[in-house]
């Protein structure tokens, strides 16, 4: 090596030829982070370490924000937190970077009359919120004032918006995004169990035998939450039900690939066979049930037997058997469902099938059991409870007046001032703005215009309103370009506040980042609505969110999600969250981390005993014809994407995960009887629309059926709006379409 | 109705109290005793431990285990990689693809997370002309050192799995180093830390272990690079029986990146060794037609050593380029190339200075070997990355054909403005012909593509590819291509034709015309060689 002997002679010229270090190496330099994080990189290093929970879905997974001089620099998933255990998603894990988004707003916006957008001040902003809602109140009552939220802002935020919205301004509607996805969960938990209650922990996925997964794809949707099965010891089985062949049906031991939407006639098939075998925990039924000798006539006359179904259900009838056998055999069966259970036209009963075969089991209150509602969003739970929409604060009834009397005592206002009408579902106030009843309306970190299901109406439909206010961390999304008036809103990661994961866990959000510009926290946001309406002591009363949260509390008090013994934030800070209940008689600290409901038997009805509810089956209200002869399905593209894109966009490294939303999956039957070839250009067409694709040619759909990604900005064109008719969730997950290649002649 | 001007006032000075207050983590700062973590605990850092580096000796090395049971698609390997390593905004050193069963019936379909496969005989290594990797002797692992890379971006042609990353801002390549400084440290790698289901992590493996016929991944597949070539120490293993895979990518081809300095500079430093090749042929019979050649091949070479030199992400240090001549055909090209020029301009002033016969003529041939030698080594780079369609037929043929065909119509052009001799027009011809053989034959590698045959092998597929391209994402820019090329090729004759009717002035206006058209329809030509390889990487998708 000529190098190293000119080396010895020369090191200067030796390094400049062969230079092992330099600026450039040193870029990637690692050393120990302290605080417990192993390496970080140099250029990297925190002075501070804090723990916040992640703002993407309701998985609610603990990550440690690496801060120097109190910003956040990097971060990496909490080891400590109970949730994960020292790992995330690739959102998780890229989580700020979509703070600092080149798009992000960072001041309010006017649409001028010519239909020119402005920059504003916040005074003139909130002066013409406050100016035109009140005049569309003067002019047509306050009815015809309504917000849309979210499950993406922390509860105490969605609580004032609440207070703020309904008993400040007077609105009589409001709704969330959670109707998109957990309106079907919470309609039937309050109808079977009494209160809207997953009974779950996660150390149940580690605790069962048997592993039922009803239309989730959890490695992909919840990667974390599968984390915890993979850590299950007992090699559980696990039983995928889902008509494509998902990451997760891979993963399983068994995957029952059954046509779309037949999920509610599998689950009456499996109640027809554990009836007729009698596998059934009749103790369990006799002490804890109402409504099993209805339900069991009502399985029996249909004639829901396994043969019977087989057909529509597009598997055998013994495979519905042994699905039965292995959930009576097994010692501990856990149900878990998402989307493809609460996005359909009966999904209420579809849930409702679910719990009565986990009620017939047995399968509910003890470890690796129970019929288990999976949630979507980081706060959709939060939501659920205090967002004053469908129900008054800590799952109060509207139209129960002593409900109204205790929520008007705690806030200190005249029960007057609350409505006794339930709220307008989304979609109701979407037609009521068609009918000209609802003129104004107030969205909030949600973006409709994209992924409301019939895209084309839903954006006509925003186009009608007489005012429109978009309230969003990004002036770009869909909606608020739409938005006559935006307001710039801080994010997740720029405020305080708490989130309720989907196993009931308040978990702790902090400010790691100065929001950008002129943009404000939606607590402040509405404290200024507030002040300018003339109602700002409604909130004022409250100044900091931690106080917010002391008043949630009291509200909860004697309700089946009673927190009152949480003592503040901090309990949540040392416990790493803390799953309701957790009344004042716990005293809030040394509460179990891991902790299900209904070990007692005890359900939240009057009689104590669980509800079974069941409806006849039904077919979709749009069926596949000579016309449109595929089934359309829609759900998760990749663990990357994240509701609209609004957020993960921003970041490089999540697009290169993403997959690509123009890609449509095609079965390769049905591929070589239009002439499609992989990577193809097609276009897709309903009754509502038409978009462009990307054929990919793979088994993983059926025959006769196709999947896109629900993440893409067009799909929603396509989408069928069918409603369930209990939770007025949207059927995202069926409708009838054509495919063609975009070679082929058209008639 | 307006706000009252006291009201607005007052909403201003809440506006600013509020503003103020979010400006503050109070939170942080109020919980901050409560913030350490305990890396003790499951699942932390410390806790995948590296029982394998004591088992470390000669003959072993560590490999990353990739359980692909396990592997669910969740992509955290990618971005835990990307977060505890601190990489550039895009910049990742994992990726996650899919294979997806072959057929009609089968809907199996399975994440593969990659990173570098450490390999045993790393071609990256092997490639690099400035020795900016080292294999380290006793881990096995291969690691970049970023202050010595100077941006040649010649280990990313190198890797058959393209894992080494161009960092624009930084003009160097970067790659997985398995976190060395984590494992001596007892720590487990990013990735292996980030995956949810535990199913990477890192093991010893002995070298040598007749991996060569140990396909990469299990069961029967197409389109996954061969392992024979590096010897990729990574292994994937499954429990599972598999069916015949293919990368789900498979049929998304796209045009790779284009790199118009080098193209520039092939075209630019072969015509200028053509020239010498032929004015060769009048070494001592006619000194003017050699200067004529050195002063083209001087300039021509010169210009092509500039376009590459503009290619380098960090072109101050390519005087490094020599230190891997052992197995660098990079580094012997700059080498050989390094020479050849300056030695056009040191064989053109003793031509001028009237040396011309005998150092002259000397230093004129080994001039001209040297430029040989340097064409050579230019073939062999790309050769040597084992891509189909950059094969020595395909290589040298382009290479070669633009060295002797553009060189022939430089030289006839010269030997009829300079003699005014008609031999030119034989040269001419010459050149005409070589030319056109060549773009036949790029034609006709267009043709392999077909819908309604499939090839055989990885092969004929990674060709099938580069044909899949240049009809279609790339059909444009090839129709300019023969368009160039043909109408250069027809010019030239007209040019010959008009040179005997019209006279020497309108013949070589003629040829000024066409030699435009047939040097840019050959850039065009080496554009597209980079643009539409297409053979294939690790599954992406």
């Amino acid at each position: 090596m000529t190098s190293h002997t000119i080396s010895d002679y020369l090191s200067p010229i030796a390094t400049l030829l062969k230079q092992k270090d330099g600026p450039l190496t040193r870029d990637l330099l690692r050393e120990p982070g302290q605080f417990g994080l192993g390496q970080v990189p140099e250029r990297l290093r925190p002075d501070a370490i804090t723990r916040v929970v992640c703002g993407y879905c309701s998985t609610g997974c603990g990550l440690n924000v690496h801060m120097r001089s109190g910003e956040a620099l990097n971060l990496s998933p909490s080891s400590s937190y109970p949730v994960n255990q020292g790992t995330a998603c690739p959102k998780g894990w890229e989580a700020l970077t979509p703070l600092s988004g080149e798009d992000r707003g960072v001041t309010p916006l006017i649409r001028e009359s010519g239909g020119a957008v402005r920059s504003a001040t916040w005074v003139e902003a909130i002066q013409a919120l406050v100016d035109r809602f009140r005049a569309v109140s003067e002019a047509h009552g306050p009815a015809a004032m309504a917000f849309l939220s979210t499950g993406q802002i922390v509860t105490e935020e969605m609580f004032c918006l609440g207070v703020l919205a309904k008993f400040g301004m007077g609105m009589v509607h409001g709704d969330g995004n959670t109707r998109q996805c957990m309106a079907t969960a919470v309609a039937a938990y309050k109808q079977a169990f009494g209160f809207d209650a997953p009974p779950y922990t996660y150390a149940d996925f580690e605790a069962s035998d048997v592993i039922v997964l009803v239309g989730s794809n959890l490695c992909i949707a919840h990667p974390i939450m599968w984390e915890r099965i993979c850590r299950n010891r007992s090699s559980p089985a696990i039983i995928v039900i889902d008509p494509r062949t998902t990451e997760t049906a891979m993963a399983a031991t068994e995957h029952l690939a059954i046509r779309p939407k037949s999920d509610l006639l599998l689950f009456y098939a499996v109640a027809w066979e554990l009836i007729a075998q009698k596998w059934l925990d009749l103790d369990y039924l006799r002490d804890h049930v109402e409504g099993f000798e209805a339900f069991r006539e009502f399985v029996k006359d249909r004639g829901y037997s396994p043969e019977g179904v087989a057909q529509t259900v597009g598997i055998e009838a013994d495979r519905i058997r042994a699905l039965a056998k292995t959930i009576y055999q097994g010692k501990s069966v856990s149900f878990w469902w998402t989307m493809g259970v609460n996005q359909g036209h009966q999904a209420v009963r579809t849930a409702q099938a679910i719990i009565n075969v986990a009620l017939m089991t047995g399968n509910i209150g003890r470890p690796g059991t129970g019929a288990n509602s999976i949630t979507g969003q980081c706060n959709a739970m939060g939501s659920r409870l205090f967002s004053n929409t469908t129900c008054l604060p800590a799952g109060r009834d509207f139209t129960n007046e002593k409900h109204r009397q205790e929520v008007a005592e705690a806030l200190g206002i005249e029960v007057d001032r609350i409505s006794d009408q339930v709220s307008l579902a989304y979609d109701q106030i979407l037609e009521g703005v068609r009918e000209g009843k609802i003129r104004a309306l107030w969205v909030i970190a949600t973006n409709g215009a994209h992924s409301w299901i019939h895209q084309h109406e839903a954006k006509e439909t925003l186009k009608m309103l007489d005012v429109l206010v978009v309230q969003d961390m990004y002036a770009n999304t869909e909606t608020a370009q739409l938005a006559d008036i935006y307001l710039p809103a801080a994010g997740w990661g720029e405020k305080d506040g708490t989130f309720i994961n989907s196993e009931r866990r308040l978990g702790l959000i902090k400010r790691i980042r100065k929001p950008p510009g002129q943009a404000l926290t939606d607590y402040n946001i509405f404290r200024l609505v507030a002040e300018a309406w003339g109602c700002g002591p409604l909130l004022s009363q409250w100044p900091s969110p931690e106080d917010v949260f002391q008043v949630m509390k009291d509200l909860s008090r004697d309700t089946p999600c009673d927190f009152s013994g949480i003592g503040g934030y901090r309990d949540l800070e040392v416990q790493g969250g803390i799953q309701w209940p957790c009344p004042s008689s716990t005293s809030g600290v040394a509460v179990d981390t891991e902790r299900r409901l209904f070990e007692d038997g005890q359900f939240y009805r009057k009689n104590g005993r669980a509800l079974m509810w069941f409806d006849a089956h039904e077919k979709p209200n749009e069926e596949p014809d000579e016309q449109f002869p595929f089934v359309l399905i829609t759900g998760r593209g990749s663990s990357s994407e994240w509701h609209t894109q609004t957020r993960t966009r921003t970041s490089a490294v999540l697009a290169k995960l993403h997959r690509d939303p123009k890609t449509v999956d095609v079965h390769p039957v049905d591929a070589a009887r239009l002439g499609i070839v992989d990577q193809m250009p097609v276009t897709i067409r309903s009754r509502r629309g038409e978009i462009s694709g990307i054929a990919s040619v793979n088994a993983t759909v059926k025959p006769g059926e196709l999947f896109v990604s629900m993440h893409g900005a067009e799909v929603n064109q396509l989408t069928y709006p069918s409603f369930d008719p209990w939770s007025r969730q949207p059927s995202y997950k069926y409708c009838a379409v054509a495919l063609a290649s975009e070679f082929s002649k058209r008639p | 109705m307006r706000l009252q001007e006291d009201q607005e006032q007052d909403l201003g000075s809440l506006l600013v109290r509020l503003l103020n207050a979010q400006a503050e983590p109070t939170l942080v700062d109020q919980l901050a005793q409560y913030q350490e973590e305990d890396p003790t605990r499951e699942g932390g850092v410390y806790e995948a431990s590296i029982t394998a580096l004591n088992s470390l000796g000669p003959g072993k090395q560590l490999a990353f285990r990739v359980d692909l049971d396990e592997c669910t698609g969740c992509k955290a390997c990618v971005t835990a990689c990307h977060n505890l390593n601190g990489l550039a905004p895009a910049e990742t050193w994992r990726d996650v693809g899919s294979v997806v069963a072959m057929g009609q019936q089968t809907s199996d379909h399975q994440t593969v997370t990659t990173a570098c496969h450490h390999c045993e005989e790393p071609a990256c290594l092997k490639g690099c002309p400035v020795q900016a990797y080292e294999k380290d002797a006793h881990t096995g692992i291969v690691k970049h050192l970023d202050d010595q890379c100077i941006g040649c971006s010649y280990c990313i042609w190198k890797c058959p799995y393209d894992v080494p990353k161009f960092n624009d801002t930084m003009g160097i390549v970067r790659k997985c180093d398995m976190c060395t400084g984590r494992l001596s440290a007892g720590e487990a790698p990013a990735c292996v830390q980030g995956c949810p289901n535990e199913a990477i992590s890192i093991q010893v493996v002995s070298v040598g272990e007749a991996r060569s016929v140990k396909p990469l991944l299990p069961g029967s597949h197409i389109g996954i690079p061969s392992s024979d070539y590096t010897r990729p120490t990574t292994q994937y293993v499954s429990k599972r029986a598999w069916p015949a895979v293919q990368p789900a990518d498979r049929s998304k081809i796209a045009p790779s990146e284009a790199h118009d300095p080098l193209a520039l500079m092939l075209v630019l430093t072969q015509m200028s060794l053509g020239g010498m090749f032929y004015g060769g042929l009048v070494v001592g019979s006619s000194s003017s037609l050699v200067i004529y050649h050195l002063l083209w091949s001087g300039l021509s070479g010169g210009l092509g050593l500039l376009g590459a030199t503009l290619h380098l992400g960090r072109p101050m240090y390519a005087f490094r380029a020599f230190l891997g001549w052992r197995t660098s055909w990079l580094s012997r090209e700059i080498i050989l190339l390094g020479g050849y020029v300056p030695l056009i301009w040191m064989t053109l002033g003793l031509y001028l200075l009237g040396y011309g016969s005998g150092v002259g003529h000397i230093l004129y041939a080994f001039t001209g070997l040297l430029g040989l030698l340097a064409g050579w080594s230019s073939a062999m780079i790309y050769v040597d990355t084992q891509r189909p369609v950059w094969a020595l037929f395909h290589t040298l043929g382009r290479f070669a054909g633009t060295a002797f065909g553009l060189g022939a119509i430089v030289h006839g052009a010269g030997r009829i403005g300079l003699l005014n001799d008609l031999w030119g027009m034989f040269f001419i011809g010459l050149g005409v012909v070589i030319l056109g053989i060549k773009l036949r034959g790029e034609m006709r590698l267009k043709r392999l593509f077909s819908t309604k045959s499939s090839p055989q092998d990885s092969v004929q597929e990674a060709l099938a590819r580069t044909a899949y391209l240049l009809q279609g994402p790339l059909a444009g820019q090839f129709r300019l291509r023969i368009m160039l090329g043909a109408g250069g090729l027809a010019f030239s004759l007209l040019a010959g034709i008009a040179t005997v009717v019209w006279g020497t002035f309108v013949g070589l206006s003629l040829f000024g015309v066409a030699g435009g058209a047939l040097l840019a329809g050959e850039f065009m030509e080496r554009h597209l060689y980079f643009t539409s390889e297409a053979s294939f990487r690790m599954p992406g998708c």
